[in-house]
């Protein structure tokens, strides 16, 4: 349409900007309206109306900016001689100008030696992924130190421009060699040719061998030094540049089997393809699967390398022409003048040589460089090197052989078709995946992308990703891989924790997790509406599998957003009877205020980064925005359990369980089974919520890390090791999982192998004071001082979590029978902990130093203890459990029993409370009394292996309280032998007791039982070990004193 | 530089259509920019961006430094920036486009070597060509595209310009980036 006259274009502008205001929806029965039967004016406005929508991101930066980047950096690349870059390289000459960038020679006045700095195009600086793949590639190819690669040093940035820090090399390029265009060298003498060649198939056949591709071999990229050396640069920058400039072609899994070096190759996004004039590499020295892009593989490069020894010995390119497409055309379908027509003076074996590396089927072409090389240097040192020559060994046709080499041959042969078949079932893969329709296996996990926020609103950023989450979580067909997997697979792909996880990096993030769809979103104004989109895109091929779109207003933005992803669940091929079942309105299910959406989403980010002290603040700020956010509410409690507030924790959770109804599946399952376990303690309840919530999202991992973690409290370590155990096998980087795995297998007293698990874990780089503490606790039992004062040393310069480790250590003074050192560091954490403003931190130090004393027969430092405890923390159940026990034990019965009372009231369905500390409470009451019996019929509900559980979530040392007092009980009965039982099984579990008191005077308890069945060499053995325990220990401690006496008497 | 009379003047007479002012302009507005642009990082050597619309200002403000163009107000200015904007641009990636064609070893100088990229340049040109049909049937679309996209302005400043509300600026605006879209992608 050009031209067209004024009236006309009038008249559609009009009909246009009318139907662009209206809703999708309603604009074709406008427009069969507005244009009645002018046709051509309906499908003019048609096509703006398509190409308003389809316009993306045209024409949205400037060209000012353009200018002003590409004239920033013409300036930045005009370095003069003595100019110092980064403190270290000073100019000492420009030496070219590549295609590529600026070439100086230089000196590193660090190392003093000298170095080529080579500029690359400023583009590459402002991308940080391909910068770090870059530096990965050209490391990788370096690394091989082969003198015919140029050695790369490093890598680096100055005022925004990449530089490479290479091997100086003095010398010439072949292309300075051979000449360009019209002006030619005369051809490289014979012996000059055969020689570099020789060199340059050595260093591709190093490079290959580790599966590094070079992809853009050309005279170019070929130096030969002035002693005779060749050296192939700039390994890996091929492929980096290809994907800058957009034409890189999507390439799925196959080139990852050939190059296994190699990262993934990103997909460019459909604006970059569709620009017109997309650059395609170094034409002339491509090769036909280049072209055709197709999956690369080695034999690219020995394409490459024909071409560019064909030029060596003719001085002239095989392949040219004036355009990109003809010589495209040229490689792809004609025959090049054989070498020895052009320049007679070749022998035969070269022009040979050179025609089977540039065979068009790379099936008949070399397949080795090793083979190429082989063949060169038969040619060079050989008899034949005239034209008359005998043919080259690896293109020889089969009779000419001898038979001496055959075993060579078939070995060949054998991997070559191995190579095929592969290659074969790549594209049988490939052609099953392209014709029937894109499957989604119950395996399969989804990757969120970031949005694409075109409004300028920063209110939408992170919020719609959020939003989204919410709603593909609740479908029990999709698995969308979690938070901390992604940033986990950024930490490999060495990009910083928050990089925008958009289209091409969330390609690549899928990839590496294995996944394989992809969902990207987008949001445009259009107007005072949003155009939401939403695209689902197969990892592999970043074919778009399915797309929605629709527009919003600010108000409904949400629930569209909710709308749209129940219509791409439906698309991606989950049941309609799935999708109906489970589909809370989006609105519904998290918050209709954006606002309140948004300070969640940041929330979840800065979780990530910080922890839950960073995102408290938050979702409480969610919550504040919209009263009735139930997933914030419950977010809060999380963070608050984390952070060892259970009070705070508590009361969310009760708001989050009210709020119940407005949340998605899966988030009800969570808050309802979070509820439980927290606020009524019913852990049984929680249990079968968490079975249920595993039943129908089979792929979610928390309901196996929720389940672990009750075994625990149970007693049974081996269903916590395997429960973790599929935890991890669903999410292999949760953290929290690793370090839980670590201490159950402390539980079943498999030390090495938790130790394992947490080192795992730290190389890993996952890092936190549970998995420290866990590491304390490995090295304690393992009598490690050294390795126990560095695990404390963490925790130097922490002081939210100092307290913990001061409390430990007071245990283990303890434990060692120092019980001044113990007072005074806990002391110490008591302190710190109060300093933290962390008063349940503080609480649970002071009635765990209250039970040490207990045990010790300390009763007055018990009671106070236990009195301080229970004013930092007057509302936890759990300080007031373990207080009436101390109460119990410290012969104050009526507080004792108040506490109960209590207890009884107030959490009438807590699983532990009932069935743990109220009968082990009973138990010492009954001992108070004299009434030994009594004791041992309350414990038997505290059965095993419940009475070998972790009832306290914030104490990593389990003191074993029932068994410890069935023991005392046993003894007080006059049984020896049940005692002894019961105190050997206290000494069975090192893993689980830990530092805990009792764990130290299990001996002595057990000593006692053994004397009492009249076992006087076990019991002299037993005190022994005690006194051995305690040989430092102060002496006034008066069961020490006791103990002294009672093992004189022994003697 | 040249005295800012002479400028002036240029500016002036490229105003009212005299196309050879605007050819002695051209070169004078484009050195002032390198000059700029250089300036701008010889003051500053740490990493950071131009800002381009910024240099763009400066450039002109500059050129017309000393004299009193009184005829320079705030719209004249942006129509005539926005306008030799587009020129410099297009001319530029004109010649890249030309010399990375006719190339076989001789070298662009040091300081036309700027790094627009083919498809850059391309895009450019093609973009120019669709420019000079849209003109013909709706100049004030064409004016748009050239203050926002050449120029970097604002809807805002836009609006301003031309004196009419942003929200006709804004409906301008995407039906010419439809148009040229659709233009550009035939």
């Amino acid at each position: 349409m050009k031209n067209i006259d004024r009236q006309r274009w009038a008249q559609i502008k009009s009909v246009f900007e009318k139907a662009q205001e209206l809703k999708l929806e309603s604009r074709a029965s406008f427009l069969a309206q507005a244009c009645g039967d002018d046709a051509a004016r309906r499908s003019e406005v048609e096509a703006l109306l398509d190409h308003d929508r389809r316009a993306g991101s045209f024409l949205d930066g400037n060209a000012a900016s353009e200018i002003g980047v590409a004239m920033a950096s013409a300036s930045r690349l005009a370095f003069s001689p003595g100019e110092v870059l980064s403190g270290r390289f000073r100019i000492v000459q420009l030496l070219g100008r590549g295609g590529m960038g600026d070439v100086y020679e230089t000196k590193d006045l660090e190392l003093d030696r000298l170095v080529a700095l080579k500029f690359l195009p400023h583009d590459l600086a402002q991308h940080p992924r391909a910068l770090t793949r870059l530096k990965r590639e050209a490391r990788a190819a370096s690394a091989l130190n082969h003198p015919n690669i140029c050695t790369l040093h490093d890598i680096d940035v100055h005022n925004g421009q990449t530089y490479l820090v290479m091997e100086y090399l003095e010398g010439t390029t072949l292309r300075e060699r051979i000449g360009v265009g019209a002006v030619r060298e005369p051809p490289l003498p014979l012996d000059t040719t055969l020689d570099l060649a020789i060199q340059i198939a050595d260093g591709l056949d190093a490079a290959h061998s580790k599966g590094i591709i070079h992809r853009d071999l050309k005279p170019e990229n070929i130096f030969a030094t002035t002693r005779g050396h060749a050296k192939i640069l700039d390994f890996g920058l091929a492929k980096l540049m290809q994907e800058e400039a957009g034409s890189a072609r999507p390439v799925n899994g196959a080139e990852r089997i050939a190059d296994p070096g190699d990262a993934p190759t990103l997909s460019v996004d459909a604006a970059r393809l569709t620009r017109p004039g997309a650059i395609m590499g170094t034409t002339a020295y491509m090769s036909p699967e280049q072209i055709r892009g197709d999956i690369l593989d080695v034999r690219t490069d020995l394409f490459s390398f024909g071409l560019v020894l064909y030029e060596m010995a003719t001085g002239r390119q095989a392949f040219s022409g004036s355009t990109a497409a003809v010589i495209h055309d040229a490689i792809l379908n004609q025959v090049p003048p054989s070498p020895t027509h052009l320049n007679p003076q070749l022998p035969a074996m070269l022009g040979e040589i050179i025609r089977k590396a540039l065979e068009k089927d790379r099936e008949t072409r070399y397949q080795h460089a090793s083979e190429m090389r082989a063949d060169l240097v038969r040619l060079r040192h050989g008899p034949n090197r005239k034209h008359d020559g005998v043919l080259p060994a690896a293109v020889a046709p089969e009779p000419a052989r001898e038979a001496g080499k055959a075993g060579v041959r078939r070995h060949r042969k054998l991997m070559a078709t191995a190579g095929a078949l592969l290659l074969a079932g790549l594209i049988a893969g490939a052609f099953v995946h392209f014709h029937h329709a894109f499957a989604l296996t119950s395996k399969d996990t989804v990757i969120l992308a970031d949005f694409t926020n075109r409004t300028g609103e920063p209110l939408f950023d992170d919020t719609l990703k959020q939003g989204l989450e919410v709603a593909l979580r609740e479908s029990p067909f999709l698995s969308v891989l979690p938070d901390n997997r992604v940033a986990a697979t950024l930490k490999l792909m060495e990009l910083p924790e928050g990089t925008a996880v958009t289209g091409e990096v969330a390609r690549e993030v899928c990839q590496r997790s294995g996944s394989r769809v992809y969902v990207a979103g987008s949001i445009a104004a259009l107007g005072n509406r949003y155009v939401l989109g939403l695209k689902a895109l197969a990892c592999a091929t970043a074919e778009t599998l399915a797309e929605e779109q629709a527009t919003a207003g600010k108000d409904n933005v949400i629930d569209v957003l909710g709308r749209e992803a129940s219509k791409l669940r439906k698309d991606l091929g989950e049941s309609l009877s799935s999708v109906e079942q489970y589909d809370t309105s989006l609105k519904q299910a998290t918050t209709s205020s954006l606002e309140a959406l948004k300070a969640y989403s940041v929330a979840r980010k800065i979780m990530l980064k910080r922890g839950s002290a960073g995102a408290l603040p938050y979702f409480q700020r969610a919550v504040e925005i919209d009263s009735t956010f139930a997933s914030a509410y419950a977010s809060v409690g999380v963070h608050s359990v984390n952070l060892g507030q259970l009070e705070r924790a508590r009361e969310y959770f009760t708001k989050a369980y009210s709020l119940r109804e407005h949340t998605s599946e899966w988030e009800k399952l969570d808050i309802t089974a979070l509820y439980h376990n927290w606020v009524t303690g019913d852990l049984r309840k929680a249990d079968e919520i968490y079975q249920q919530w595993t039943d129908i999202y089979p792929r979610d991992d928390p309901p196996y890390s929720h389940l672990a973690d009750d075994r625990m409290k149970f007693g049974d370590y081996a269903a916590c090791v395997d429960l973790e155990r599929r935890g991890l096998g669903l999410n292999p980087d949760s953290v929290i999982d690793i370090e839980n795995l670590g201490w159950c297998l402390m539980g079943l007293g498999r030390m090495d192998e938790a130790q394992h698990t947490f080192q795992e874990a730290l190389s890993r780089k996952m890092d936190d004071d549970w998995l420290r503490e866990g590491l304390y606790a490995v090295a304690f039992v393992a009598g490690d001082a050294k390795g126990m004062e560095s695990e404390a040393a963490w925790f130097e310069g922490r002081p939210d979590f100092k307290f913990e480790i001061l409390f430990y250590q007071a245990d283990a003074e303890a434990f060692g029978g120092h019980l001044r050192r113990a007072r005074e560091l806990t002391k110490r954490a008591v302190d710190s902990a109060a300093r933290a403003s962390n008063l349940e931190g503080a609480a649970a130090c002071r009635i765990q130093a209250a039970r040490r004393e207990a045990a010790l027969r300390n009763v007055a430092e018990a009671r106070r203890e236990t009195n301080e405890a229970l004013r930092l923390a007057p509302n936890s159940p759990s300080v007031e459990a373990q207080a009436a026990l101390i109460n119990a034990w410290a012969g104050n019965e009526a507080g004792a029993r108040r506490l109960e009372a209590e207890l009884k009231k107030r959490h009438p369905q807590d699983t532990l409370i009932n069935s743990y500390w109220l009968p082990t409470v009973d138990a010492r009451l009954e001992l108070a009394r004299g009434n030994s019996a009594g004791a041992l019929e309350s414990l038997q509900t505290v059965s095993s292996p419940l009475d070998l559980g972790s009832p306290l979530e914030d104490q990593p040392n389990v003191c074993l309280d029932p068994v410890y007092t069935r023991g005392d009980a046993y003894l007080a009965a006059g049984q020896g032998g049940p005692a002894a039982n019961e105190f050997q099984r206290i000494l069975d579990h090192p893993g689980l007791v830990l530092n805990c008191t009792t764990g130290a005077l299990a001996h002595l308890g057990l000593a006692r039982a053994y004397a009492l069945s009249g076992n006087t060499a076990k019991a002299r053995a037993a005190y022994k070990d005690f006194l051995t325990l305690w040989k430092d220990a102060d002496p006034d401690v008066p069961i020490l004193k006791q103990a002294k006496a009672e093992y004189a008497k022994l003697q | 530089m040249k005295e800012a009379s002479e400028i002036t003047q240029l500016l002036a007479r490229f105003r009212l259509g005299d196309r050879e002012a605007e050819s002695r302009l051209l070169p004078l507005v484009y050195g002032e920019l390198r000059r700029q642009a250089r300036a701008c990082l010889a003051r500053e050597r740490s990493d950071h961006t131009l800002s381009p619309t910024a240099l763009v200002h400066e450039a002109f403000l500059r050129l017309a430094e000393g004299g009193q163009p009184a005829w320079l107000d705030r719209a004249h200015f942006f129509a005539v920036a926005s306008r030799l904007m587009r020129q410099i641009l297009v001319d530029h990636a004109r010649r890249h486009h030309a010399a990375k064609r006719g190339r076989s070893g001789e070298r662009i100088p040091l300081e036309e070597a700027l790094t627009f990229s083919n498809d850059k340049s391309a895009g450019l040109l093609a973009l120019d060509d669709a420019l000079g049909r849209l003109a013909q049937n709706d100049e004030r679309q064409c004016r748009i595209v050239e203050m926002k996209f050449f120029a970097g302005l604002s809807v805002e400043e836009i609006a301003e310009v031309l004196r009419v509300s942003p929200r006709t600026v804004k409906r301008e605006w995407t039906m010419a980036r439809a148009w040229l879209h659709k233009e550009i992608s035939r």
